[in-house]
């Protein structure tokens, strides 16, 4: 039962649970969570249409891909399979920590080689938007992050003000 | 030298990360429980097959305040992580012969808890999982990993 304004958490499955590898269900354990941390998180999901899968660069056999069906996320166990054109990211576990968790973004990751990533250039605002949805938010963060933003520029402002008026004088 | 799943064991492991400069500087501030559950596989001879032995681990303050053995399975109230994994397993982790990130991302260590916390706090689970697997000091009195 769904109270008003809310609506239903999209669900998210692991397909062979029982033989899963660990990063399949370390991503499925931490895709629940994320969808259940807030509505903002489950829009977010619910929002994703797509793939992508997630390698594993400790283990080269493990790879999982994450299918994105809007009122449903899928995580399967891929290992060394072709994933057709689906977009990829690899990284080790504390580079994916860093991206989701915010602490490092990922394109410097990217451009120091911790992560690799390979897709289409029209699937690349897909992959910002997964990104964006995996990376753990406490609701907290964002406004302080505002209220910084507009500190500096207020701050920014101010010197520019009195630059100004010590020049007119 | 202190007996691997000895009291004195843990006991050194605790004095281990709590010595660790960058364990204190990455170490969650907020409190966090889990267990460690070593489940006999009928390999290692230390933990009969059939038989569990479970350890709580209390971090708070960005340090081990608790390190001991549980009489039995935790009932989960309170509890953070469960990392469950095959006697066998754990003692080549502490043998340093398995990777235990890697053992995780295989399954062969069962993690069950809040991946958020884990996610943020992920420097700090390597450094921890790291010194169990670079305790020199283990005494093997039945024999080392790896197992015929």
């Amino acid at each position: 039962m769904v109270g008003p304004g809310v609506t239903e958490r999209p669900r998210v499955e692991l397909i062979d649970a029982e033989s899963a590898s660990g990063l399949a269900d370390l991503l499925h354990q931490f895709l629940e969570q994320t969808v259940e941390a807030s509505e903002a998180k489950a829009q977010a999901a619910r929002a994703l249409k797509g793939e992508v899968v997630v390698r594993a660069a400790e283990d080269e056999e493990i790879a999982v891909r994450i299918a994105f069906q809007g009122d449903r996320i899928e995580l399967r166990d891929v290992g060394k399979a072709a994933t057709g054109s689906a977009p990829s990211i690899q990284g080790d576990f504390l580079s994916v920590a860093h991206v989701t968790s915010g602490q490092a973004s990922p394109l410097a990751l990217v451009a120091s080689r911790q992560l690799r990533v390979s897709f289409g250039i029209a699937q690349l605002p897909f992959l910002f938007r997964v990104l964006g949805f995996m990376r753990v938010d406490d609701g907290a963060e964002r406004p302080r992050r505002l209220r910084a933003i507009a500190l500096v520029l207020v701050l920014v402002l101010v010197l520019v003000l009195v630059l100004v008026a010590s020049l007119f004088k | 030298m202190p007996a691997i799943y000895s009291d004195a064991w843990y006991d050194d492991m605790k004095t281990l990360i709590n010595g660790s400069a960058d364990f204190k500087k990455l170490a969650p501030k907020q409190r966090a429980v889990m267990t460690l559950e070593v489940v006999g596989d009928g390999k290692s001879p230390y933990v009969p097959s059939g038989k569990e032995l479970y350890y709580l681990v209390v971090l708070d303050g960005g340090q081990v305040t608790d390190y001991r053995p549980l009489p039995e399975r935790h009932d989960g109230k309170g509890l953070g992580f469960r990392f469950t994994a095959p006697a066998t397993v754990w003692e080549n982790i502490a043998a340093g012969l398995l990777d235990p990130i890697t053992c995780g991302l295989r399954g062969q260590i069962k993690i069950r808890g809040d991946m958020r916390f884990l996610m943020q706090n992920a420097d700090a689970v390597k450094i921890l999982v790291d010194l169990y697997g670079q305790q020199g000091q283990t005494d093997w009195p039945q024999g080392k990993p790896p197992y015929p």
